[in-house]
């Protein structure tokens, strides 16, 4: 009895910090954005602060799509026959590369967006558009995501299923296209959402490489601060925590159908 | 063409990591027989299976098939069935649309599909389960859906890896009847490779046991099952004893010779001089209870029962004897219990022993 105590004892100090440390503060981020004065409760409710011209909204949001979605699909290529090579393919230096994927994971993000910085402003790359050099950077946080949930849905594949292709007549490429491709999608699917997640939330790397111009939502939160209107900061950071736990959910369901 | 659906391998080899796996071998298989492969796992019957429809290329040798020279050819140009032991059902697709694959790849117009898949359905009892995904049927569903996916193909010939092992005993049994009804209603070549020896009994017209990459023996079952070529045969076929003995005296296909102080008579087919070791095989249901006091019955063993087993239609027996234990399988109604109890003097005769060479 007294372990079940103990137990339920833990298990409400975890909801009560959850909800203390984590739910309270979003849900006044979230109050906040609707709220015309600069009351802690809010008196009535308006969407001005998500039209305003001076927030961005538009254009963040613009920028985000414009970085993120190119980078996954980017990604996702690369990740593909990555994931071929890794899961089917013998060769020296595998485990090696195992890790480099997961290289980008580990390094601090300001190091690496310091380094990608000094790249872009040493070399040619300086006069480029910064939405091309925020797609590349971006690929490379899409890619440990992504590719190791493909390496994960290559490994769980039947190589009979390629085999009984191959034998019904089905040359590499076409069995690639009709049986390959059609049962990893559920692992392409989930590696691309969480990498999206991932990118549509990178603020550190992406604040290195910030042009006029070219701001994604995730740095505009921190840009609309400078206004000195909380609400205005409340309401584009209440739309980047929409649009990632919309894509954390997904991609959680996904690879929870997956597992079954 | 009158060779379609036949199928030569000639010295046929394959190695890995340094390990012969499949070691020269020649089989002609002829078109429209039911061929089996049989032999334990790790004998290269599978390797062989996957060698002949171009899943492994092999280190030498040559495959043809239906009279063409195929070894150089990929897997989507040699028209072979293939039955997987997992089916390798695609997923994603409906079971017609599974069965379909194939002709899809050949571009045939949705009309003939629609009638190839539609008649396949009929033969193989899965014409209402057409728009179900696979993972909605159960497994002997399942490897109908393969077998009618191979089939749609018009495949030269069928190659069917262990396409039972994954059903219940009843099931199988039932399904093993279902292939031999379709491979004599389509006439198309089997090639089906198993350990299991009833399996491959019931359905072929021929057996190849298999053993470390080589063929032991080639015949019909009845062949391999009553005149086992070798030691390994003999001990993996039925189930036999297979006593050390030496010969004593050898006239054409009579043998008589001496196992420790007993003397046992029968036939072979291989060249015996006395004094030669040779191996006597003794199929475990040819011994009968002898009446210990009479005469009756050649190839008289007496021991002391020492273990006596009940297994519904007959009784298994092991004997001590003065040269080595041996083991019976007698009918249920030959055995009175009261009389037949462990620990008691009981002689057994054989009614058939063959003489093998020694390995």
């Amino acid at each position: 009895m007294k372990q079940i105590n103990l137990f339920r004892v833990a298990t409400w100090c975890a909801v009560a910090l959850t909800v203390v440390f984590i739910l309270c503060p979003l849900a006044l981020v979230f109050l906040q954005s609707f709220n015309p004065q600069l009351t802690l409760i809010p008196k009535s409710f308006t969407l001005k602060w998500y039209t305003m011209q001076a927030g961005g909204l538009g254009p963040a949001l613009r920028t985000t799509v414009l970085v993120s979605v190119p980078a996954v699909l980017i990604g996702l290529a690369v990740s593909l026959p990555l994931g071929y090579a890794m899961a089917r393919c013998e060769f020296r230096g595998k485990e090696f590369i195992r890790q480099l994927i997961l290289l980008p994971i580990v390094i601090p993000g300001v190091v690496l967006g310091l380094a990608y910085l000094q790249l872009v402003n040493s070399t040619a790359l300086r006069d480029v558009h910064p939405i091309p050099i925020l797609i590349a950077a971006h690929t490379i946080i899409v890619i440990p995501y992504a590719a190791r949930s493909i390496i994960a849905g290559y490994e769980r594949l039947d190589r009979a299923l390629e085999e009984a292709s191959a034998t019904l007549g089905g040359r590499p490429a076409l069995t690639f296209w009709r049986v390959t491709l059609p049962s990893l999608m559920p692992a392409v699917f989930a590696g691309g959402l969480l990498g999206f997640s991932r990118s549509v939330n990178d603020f550190v790397i992406t604040l290195f490489l910030i042009q006029p111009g070219a701001i994604p939502l995730s740095v505009q939160v921190y840009q609309t601060t400078q206004y000195g209107i909380p609400q205005l900061t409340s309401a584009v950071g209440t739309v980047l925590l929409i649009c990632s736990l919309l894509f954390t959910i997904i991609a959680e369901y996904v690879l929870r159908v997956e597992v079954q | 063409m009158g060779n379609v659906g036949e199928v030569v391998l000639r010295d046929l080899t394959k190695r890995y990591n340094g390990q012969t796996v499949v070691n020269g071998i020649s089989i002609d298989i002829r078109p429209g027989e039911f061929v089996s492969i049989l032999g334990p796992s790790g004998c290269g019957k599978t390797t062989t299976l996957r060698m002949i429809a171009g899943l492994i290329t092999p280190d030498s040798g040559a495959i043809e098939i239906s009279g063409r020279p195929v070894t150089k050819l990929p897997p989507w140009d040699r028209n072979c069935g293939f039955v997987f032991q997992s089916y390798a059902l695609f997923p994603h697709l409906t079971v017609f649309e599974n069965i379909a694959y194939g002709l899809r790849i050949r571009k045939w117009p949705q009309a003939r599909i629609e009638s190839k898949v539609k008649e396949l359905a009929d033969i193989l009892g899965l014409a209402d389960f057409l728009q179900r995904r696979p993972r909605m049927l159960s497994g002997g569903q399942q490897q109908r859906v393969a077998v009618a996916r191979a089939l749609a193909i018009e495949p030269d010939v069928m190659l069917m890896d262990e396409p039972l092992a994954n059903l219940d005993a009843k099931l199988r049994e039932h399904v093993r009847f279902e292939l031999r009804r379709i491979q004599t209603q389509t006439g198309v070549t089997v090639v089906y490779v198993t350990h299991d020896q009833a399996e491959a009994f019931a359905l072929s017209d021929r057996v190849i046991v298999m053993n470390h990459g080589l063929v032991d023996q080639i015949g019909s079952p009845m062949e391999v099952y009553t005149r086992p070529d070798s030691a390994f045969v003999a001990s993996f076929v039925g189930s036999n004893n297979m006593l050390p003995v030496e010969i004593l005296e050898s006239h054409g296909n009579t043998v008589s010779a001496r196992w420790g102080d007993q003397v046992l008579q029968g036939r072979t087919w291989k060249e015996f001089s006395p004094g030669d070791g040779a191996l006597a095989v003794i199929a475990a249901q040819d011994f009968q209870l002898a009446d210990r006091s009479g005469e009756g019955g050649r190839n008289r063993l007496v021991g002391t029962l020492s273990e006596m087993v009940f297994l519904g239609t007959h009784y298994r027996l092991v004997l001590q004897t003065t040269a080595g234990s041996i083991f019976a399988e007698l009918p249920r109604a030959s055995v009175d219990p009261a009389v037949c109890r462990v620990g008691e003097k009981v002689t057994l005769s054989a009614s058939e022993v063959l003489f093998i060479l020694k390995d």
